[in-house]
């Protein structure tokens, strides 16, 4: 999915209160152990953030952040797989 | 086009932004992530942890009256206040707290359409920073059941041609093949579902961007399978959270007038010893 608007308000101070906003917002879908994945990434501030949920239903799996959308995202893939295991009876 | 039964329960990203300075709305984050909030959220919001803040921390169960007042009041939310929900996984969560505080009577409660997701992915303005609020000396003023089932009202009215149950896991939970969504924990002795229960995934009721379908397309979901506004209808899925989803998608999007959420879900029917249980699709 890509960024599905733009705001026109600029990251800054507001109030005293020191304004982020996601930059670079992108999700891929992913096939992981079998499982279709999310792997949402952004950057907040000087951090990229990385988080995969399994599609259904949606909990969010592993979280990562680093200074490179790269790294989160290997970092997040790898976290992710090795809790991905699936449980059947 | 055909609008929500309850419209005004929904508030878009640009109201939320619009109105997010207002004195009187109290915007507040509940994910099902609880580390998201940190990583930034909509400036003023405060942030619910559900797994210590939205429930009984002793015995399972919702959040009991004096700790929500105390949830409310610490969070500057008066009994006039406009509460709105977002949070992560569209919604999942918002929802959860929005079925607690429906229980406890608070008037006005909202759900930002779309989520965290979309708040992100629009690129509006996010903090780090905690806000600030003054105490409100919230006073719960009437605490009613009525949109929750427990176990035993399940089995009495499960055979029931007036009910209709709708389990909202996913297939694989439903048919019993898997105990519990992939990473998170099983918490049940036996996988299958409720006999007579449709499965209806909650994130049916999703757009792609988070936000919810649209009432027609929301009615031919539910209504395709017997989930119809004539009969009693009581949503489950592994703890309550998902089907607390369903629940307001039901209650207030599409206007059925008799939906409860049965939180005590697969992890108690999935346990309960000679419960019944059927597999498969």
């Amino acid at each position: 999915m890509d960024r599905v608007g733009e705001h026109s308000r600029r990251a800054g101070r507001e109030g005293g209160v020191t304004m982020l906003r996601a930059d670079d917002y992108r999700v891929v879908k992913k096939e992981l152990a079998g499982l279709q994945v999310n792997v949402t990434t952004y950057k907040i501030g000087d951090a990229y953030h990385c988080h995969i949920d399994n599609i259904d239903p949606g909990a969010t799996i592993a979280r990562t952040e680093a200074l490179t959308r790269e790294e989160a995202e290997l970092a997040a893939l790898a976290r992710a797989l090795e809790r991905l295991k699936p449980k059947t009876r | 086009m055909q609008s929500y039964s309850n419209p005004e329960v929904l508030v878009s990203t640009e109201w939320v932004d619009l109105h997010r300075g207002d004195p009187n709305v109290v915007i507040a984050e509940v994910d099902v992530d609880t580390s998201a909030y940190s990583e930034g959220h909509i400036p003023g919001a405060v942030g619910w942890n559900w797994q210590t803040q939205l429930c009984d921390t002793v015995r399972r169960d919702i959040i009991n009256q004096p700790d929500l007042e105390r949830l409310m009041s610490n969070s500057g939310i008066g009994n006039d206040s406009t509460v709105v929900l977002y949070g992560d996984n569209n919604n999942w969560f918002a929802a959860w707290a929005f079925w607690q505080l429906k229980m406890y009577s608070h008037n006005d409660v909202r759900i930002m359409n779309g989520g965290r997701k979309r708040w992100l992915a629009e690129g509006r303005e996010v903090t780090r920073e905690m806000p600030t609020r003054n105490k409100s000396g919230y006073k719960v003023l009437k605490y009613d059941q009525m949109f929750r089932a427990f176990r035993r009202q399940v089995e009495d009215e499960m055979k029931s041609p007036l009910t209709a149950l709708v389990d909202v896991r996913s297939g694989d939970e439903y048919s019993g093949t898997l105990l519990a969504p992939p990473g998170l924990p099983e918490t049940c002795q036996r996988g299958g579902h409720i006999p007579g229960a449709k499965n209806i995934p909650w994130g049916l009721a999703c757009n792609e961007d988070g936000t919810f379908k649209s009432p027609k397309e929301l009615e031919a979901i539910y209504a395709g399978k017997g989930i119809t506004s004539d009969k009693s209808v009581i949503a489950y899925c592994r703890i309550g959270e998902r089907s607390s989803h369903t629940w307001f998608v039901l209650k207030y999007l599409l206007g059925y007038p008799n939906v409860r959420n049965y939180d005590g879900s697969w992890t108690e029917w999935g346990n309960i010893v000679a419960a019944p249980v059927e597999r498969g699709a």
